[in-house]
């Protein structure tokens, strides 16, 4: 192969995956879960962070009961996403609070509001006392995975 | 053999930088897309290194690192190419765990590329040997 052709190649594919990571990005579809604190909505974990425990953008630690999760089909075609949200208190099955499939158009967003029951926050004697009863909350729209834990008081 | 073993050492160097760069972004930005595009990118990402490592074999930077017997082995495009290997097999691996696919169907492909490449590779070496060899 001539060293022209191959390194021509050689651009052309490094070029090509960084285009397509960049295209992906910038048309996909993104989601959010947003806890409302007072009269607004703070987002507690986003759809491209990586880390299920990491800072999250709103500053909050945890979420309130009462939760929001916002989806945005960024993607250059609509498409149906299967959206599911469960809670778990780590002492039984985990349950279920939105099991639904959703049909966005292409720049479409949608969200649904649910908030978590509290008999979810039963005494767990597995945890040290001191510790403020807290469950975990996961969303699963399409392949995007967000979890956030969730705090019993309002 | 004092200067060349400082050049070797910057280019080394050069190379390690450059190939961390790369796996930054791989490990930034990749997991943060869907699966295809994952598979599709570590595919050109290979390809990428494959097609510079037979670049450089073929200009004065694709000479040894260092000087000495052990060692000359360790060439850029020795380096790229096992690169471009390690590349291949992460995306085989992404491929196997994309879940819109049937199994029968991910072992069926996976033997294909995998068969297929060594078949390639069995006739062009043929096909070489037979033009090398002097006509009798």
């Amino acid at each position: 192969m001539k060293t022209a052709v191959a390194l021509g190649l050689a651009v052309l594919c490094g070029a090509a995956a960084v285009a397509l990571v960049a295209l992906d990005m910038a048309f996909s579809l993104r989601a959010e879960l947003q806890s409302k604190e007072g009269a607004d909505f703070v987002t507690l974990a986003r759809s491209d962070d990586r880390g299920g425990f990491r800072s999250s953008p709103g500053g909050l630690e945890c979420a309130s009961r009462e939760i929001r999760l916002v989806v945005d089909n960024q993607r250059l075609w609509s498409g149906t996403v299967d959206v599911t949200v469960t809670v778990d208190n780590y002492t039984g099955s985990p349950q279920r609070l939105l099991d639904e499939s959703w049909s966005l158009g292409r720049g479409e967003t949608r969200s649904a509001s649910f908030t978590v029951p509290a008999a979810i926050f039963s005494p767990q004697s597995s945890q040290p006392v001191a510790v403020k009863p807290m469950v975990q909350l996961t969303a699963q729209v399409g392949d995007l995975f967000l979890s956030t834990c969730v705090r019993e008081a309002a | 053999m004092e200067e060349r073993t400082l050049q070797g050492s910057l280019t080394f160097l050069g190379f390690a930088i450059s190939v961390l760069a790369v796996f930054y972004f791989a490990i930034e930005y990749i997991p943060r897309v869907s699966e295809w595009t994952q598979l599709a990118a570590l595919v050109l990402l290979g390809l990428a290194f494959a097609f510079l490592g037979i670049y450089l074999r073929q200009t004065v930077v694709g000479e040894p690192f260092f000087s000495g017997p052990r060692l000359q082995w360790l060439r850029p495009p020795v380096v790229l190419y096992l690169l471009a290997i390690f590349s291949g097999i992460v995306a085989e691996i992404r491929f196997l765990t994309i879940g819109d696919v049937a199994v029968p169907l991910k072992i069926l492909v996976s033997l294909a590329i995998g068969i297929g490449l060594i078949v390639a590779v069995a006739r062009r070496s043929g096909r070489d040997a037979k033009t090398d060899r002097p006509e009798t």
